[in-house]
């Protein structure tokens, strides 16, 4: 039997010590923890920024890695500084570093690379080589060229290989969740399919519990043809329907989870409730590809965003509101000859719905004016003349002479910085795995 | 009945950048089956106003539904960048 401990759902959402310390307590075989995504959209991938910044980071790694050293307990990160790229793991090496150094610790760090050269990438789609995934946009070769990084979801290749190696902590970049946790079990020659079901589900930590947590963990016990998930944390409890419901999260397919080294097919799963807090889980099918492909991510700058927040709560103006803002952007677009984006979100009126929107009961609009150009200083200026174009807009039937809307900032104009876009999101279908290398540190 | 009054799980989430896929798990068989006549296929295509990919989940009690977003998550234009609100128009479909 085999013990994994997910830390949390992602690393910087903040874990639970009592959690951590109950789960060592029982005995803990392995630790792994995700800290990465592409959920929060391309800005952190394209700006090298990590979405945990130094203090979180910190702040959820020091203890359980300390632990996990002086327990010689395999412990890795996975998409390391959210994005994966090079310049996301040094600024994450840099915290590992700095726990050392305060703890007088000794750690012997594997880092596993997944950043992609743009050439690589070029040659690989003049091969034809990357497809496109489920019907989004063809890949490009200025897709490539414009992209400020390229990263390759890595499988458990050169995971394992670390793995087998005499390191402290495991710090990979960009990775599948799933590959976190499946890669030392498949060392350790269990049943993949099992493996699979179980890394897929327990890495998001406690969020398959009830009540659901991203910031609290979960242990997977694995046995030779079953799993079993249980969170430490006896205020929560995995249930039948809760594992099931997480087994279907962020995936297209309920049945169908394909991961870079073979296939997991849930249609046969089964789902025991064992007692009030843990489920046993069995019955997946695995099927190993030929070869492994892999999903390549990349993100470009696309310029430069500002924008201002107002609020709309006179109905004769919202009545109009249709005409008043399609008139704004006619005349901001008269104004300007170099090219822009400027777009309205009507936060009260159709905001986060947009044209899926059904009711329509609107008595106050809080409306964001969103302008993205090449440049900082040139968005914020084409900002700024909307935004005055509206707060003095003459519309019929005005009777307030003075401003019309509401301002709840000063300036109102907020410069946001770069705005990135996704160029790549596409499968690779050749073996690039021997392009993941690992860098030995010592700190 | 409302299909909010009928489920456990009601949600929506990205599913990679260009997805989003849609979950109802409902509270038992038998509210499951009575809702399959009226979510259909169609019926999702009709209020998203695009193809979907559609499955009856019938173990679970499940209708799962995905989709191709307008815009790339978190891209420019995009409203949601978690695809987190697309379930809202399910909400008070009555059966």
């Amino acid at each position: 039997m085999l013990k994994l401990y997910a830390l949390m759902g992602q690393l910087g959402y903040g874990y639970n010590r009592q959690s951590f310390d109950e789960a060592i307590k029982e005995g803990v075989d392995f630790i792994g923890v995700d800290a990465g995504s592409i959920d929060s959209g391309p800005y952190f991938l394209g700006s090298g920024n990590m979405k945990a910044n130094y203090e979180a980071t910190r702040n959820d790694l020091e203890y359980p890695l300390k632990i996990a050293v002086e327990k010689k307990i395999p412990f890795v990160v996975g998409s390391a500084g959210y994005a994966g790229a090079d310049i996301h793991l040094k600024q994450f090496l840099d915290v590992v570093k700095d726990i050392a150094r305060d703890n007088d610790l000794k750690i012997k760090v594997a880092v596993i690379h997944s950043e992609l050269d743009k050439d690589f990438a070029l040659e690989l789609l003049k091969e034809g080589r990357i497809k496109s995934y489920e019907g989004n946009p063809q890949l490009t070769e200025e897709d490539i060229k414009s992209s400020e990084h390229i990263v390759a979801q890595m499988g458990t290749c050169r995971l394992k290989e670390a793995l087998e190696g005499d390191f402290d902590l495991i710090v990979a970049g960009r990775i599948t969740d799933a590959s976190i946790y499946a890669a030392y079990p498949l060392l350790k020659g269990y049943d993949e399919a099992s493996i699979w079901h179980m890394a897929k589900i327990i890495e998001c930590g406690a969020l398959c519990a009830k009540p659901a947590s991203p910031s609290d963990g979960l242990m997977g016990s694995l046995y030779e043809d079953y799993f079993i998930l249980k969170p430490p944390n006896k205020t929560r409890r995995c249930t039948v329907n809760s594992a099931m419901a997480h087994a279907l999260y962020e995936n297209s397919d309920p049945f169908v989870i394909e991961e870079p080294e073979g296939v997991l097919h849930l249609e046969n799963a089964k789902y025991e409730q064992l007692d009030d807090r843990s489920v046993k889980i069995s019955g997946a099918r695995w099927v190993k590809k030929e070869k492994p492909t892999y999903k390549i991510e990349g993100a470009g700058l696309k310029g430069f965003r500002t924008i201002a927040i107002m609020g709309i709560r006179n109905p004769d103006m919202i009545a109009l509101l249709d005409d008043i803002l399609a008139d704004v952007e006619s005349k901001v677009k008269q104004t300007f000859d170099e090219p822009f984006e400027l777009s309205f979100i009507r936060y009260g009126k159709d905001g986060v719905l947009g044209d899926l929107e059904f009711i329509d009961k609107t008595h106050e609009v809080g409306l964001v004016v969103d302008v993205v150009a090449d440049r900082q200083s040139l968005a914020h200026r084409i900002c700024s003349v909307a935004k005055a174009m509206l707060q003095h807009y003459d519309y019929k039937g005005r009777i307030a002479t003075g401003a019309n809307v509401a301002f709840p900032y000063s300036p109102a104009e907020i410069d946001m910085g770069g705005v990135y876009t996704f160029n790549v999101y596409h499968i690779v279908d050749e073996d690039i795995s021997d392009k993941f290398w690992i860098e030995e540190i010592g700190f | 009945m409302k299909l909010k009054d009928s489920v456990v799980v009601l949600r929506s989430k990205n599913a990679g950048v260009w997805h989003i896929t849609i979950d109802i798990i409902f509270k038992n068989s038998e509210l499951y089956k009575k809702w399959k006549a009226k979510l259909t296929e169609d019926f999702f295509k009709k209020l998203y106003k695009r193809d979907v990919r559609f499955f009856y989940c019938d173990d679970i009690n499940t209708i799962k539904v995905s989709f191709l977003r307008d815009v790339a998550a978190g891209g420019i234009g995009d409203r949601d960048c978690l695809g987190a609100n697309f379930y809202i128009p399910l909400m008070e479909i009555e059966l």
